[in-house]
């Protein structure tokens, strides 16, 4: 299989995805949560060094939904002062990214943002 | 005669005869139903009763062959004293499956160590309200007055709820919503519970949906319940009590964000906003 390297920046390419150890991380209290279709409920923990998303392995945020791109988007979280900020950024995705309807490429998350990728809509939230 | 070799100053003989014409039917019904009852009824409260499950099991068999007797004196005749014995047996059977519902009742206290368990329920906790016609508006005078009493006392979910305090159960029309207690401090941070329409948090694994290893937290602390106005926490007579946002609470409405303090262990409720009306918030906030 091919993967699409979004070439230029290295940080973003599918290789730099760090693997997911369970309960090592410091756990940031922030997550995407799935708001439809039969996998409602699902949440995925966001992690500070970095959360990919897309359509196939190895994104920490699978989607089976074609409309997604196999390497789609990326959330990142970001330190300011004693809380932590996460982004979102577009890979350069075919369909894009919407954040509360409004297409992104790079966008900072609140609390009960609506991220629309492909058909599947999620929902950032952090305590 | 069926019994002959018995003597007759022995009352055993009669007591057989009527084990065998009507005691063995009564004897049965008691102890089966004994058997059925304390096996579900502990499923239910989800108490352990495998000492009483068994001996009222055992009781019941011991009474079958009996009843097989009965039917078939026989095979009883053939026998010789063993239906005398098994007559004697099934006699101290019901005897001991009395007991057994006797010492279950009053022995789920003992074993659950909360109060809740051993009001008699008359409404089940699972009722589905959806179908139920719910009144457009409740009058406030409707509502029950929120209860601030001191941290002793319980609340009583065995009394019949009104429409607000029902629990509301999820349709296809309107989903579980989206909700989750986040464990936000010790070796468990960071874990997640998604809640459902009734959810008990504890220290014990066996008599909760949530739980976690905290020696501070009750065995039974607290219960999450899904109701008109959302999810509602309530203290369980927990030794330590129910804090939210640093406030002692009997019973709340949980909104977004806030921190709920069992024993030691901080929780931190989430819930994402769907616009759902009947989860919007019912006017006045109830607590105290």
């Amino acid at each position: 299989m091919e993967l699409p390297v979004p070439a230029s920046d290295p940080e973003l390419s599918p290789e730099s995805a760090p693997t997911l150890v369970i309960g090592q991380d410091e756990p940031t209290f922030a997550w995407v949560v799935i708001l439809h279709g039969p996998r409602r409920g699902r949440l995925y923990p966001l992690r500070l060094e970095g959360t990919s998303l897309g359509r196939v392995p190895p994104n920490d945020i699978e989607l089976d939904d074609d409309a997604v791109s196999r390497f789609h988007a990326r959330f990142v979280g970001e330190r300011v002062g004693d809380r932590v900020v996460f982004f979102i950024q577009d890979l350069a995705s075919a369909n894009g990214t919407f954040v509360n309807g409004k297409r992104i490429v790079r966008e900072p998350l609140q609390d009960e943002d609506r991220i629309t990728v492909g058909n599947t809509t999620l929902v950032f939230k952090q305590l | 005669m069926p019994f002959p070799s018995l003597p007759p100053w022995l009352d055993v003989y009669t007591l057989v005869l009527a084990w065998y014409r009507w005691g063995v039917a009564a004897g049965l019904a008691v102890t089966v139903v004994t058997t059925l009852w304390i096996f579900f009824d502990s499923q239910r409260r989800q108490v352990t009763a495998t000492v009483w499950r068994a001996l009222s099991l055992l009781a019941a068999l011991v009474v079958v062959p009996g009843a097989v007797f009965s039917l078939a004196p026989d095979l009883a005749l053939s026998l010789g004293r063993l239906p005398v014995v098994l007559a004697l047996f099934g006699f101290f059977a019901v005897i001991v499956a009395a007991l057994c519902l006797l010492l279950y009742t009053s022995g789920i206290g003992v074993f659950a160590a909360s109060a809740d368990l051993l009001a008699p329920e008359q409404e089940p906790l699972f009722t589905t309200v959806a179908s139920a016609p719910a009144p457009p508006s409740l009058p406030a005078a409707v509502t029950p007055p929120p209860i601030s009493q001191p941290h002793t006392q319980v609340v009583d979910l065995s009394q019949p709820l009104d429409d607000r305090t029902r629990l509301l159960s999820p349709t296809p029309e309107r989903p579980l919503p989206l909700a989750w207690l986040v464990v936000m401090n010790g070796p468990r941070a960071g874990k997640v519970f998604r809640l459902q329409e009734l959810n008990d948090i504890g220290r014990d694994s066996r008599y909760n949906t949530i739980s976690v290893e905290d020696p501070t937290m009750s065995r039974q602390h607290a219960r999450v319940r899904l109701e008109k106005e959302g999810f509602v926490i309530y203290d369980l007579a927990s030794a330590n009590g129910v804090v939210v946002n640093g406030q002692k609470e009997q019973r709340r409405r949980l909104e977004n964000g806030d921190r709920i303090l069992l024993g030691q262990t901080v929780f931190g409720f989430m819930q994402v906003k769907e616009e759902k009306p009947e989860l919007q918030p019912a006017g006045s906030e109830s607590t105290a």
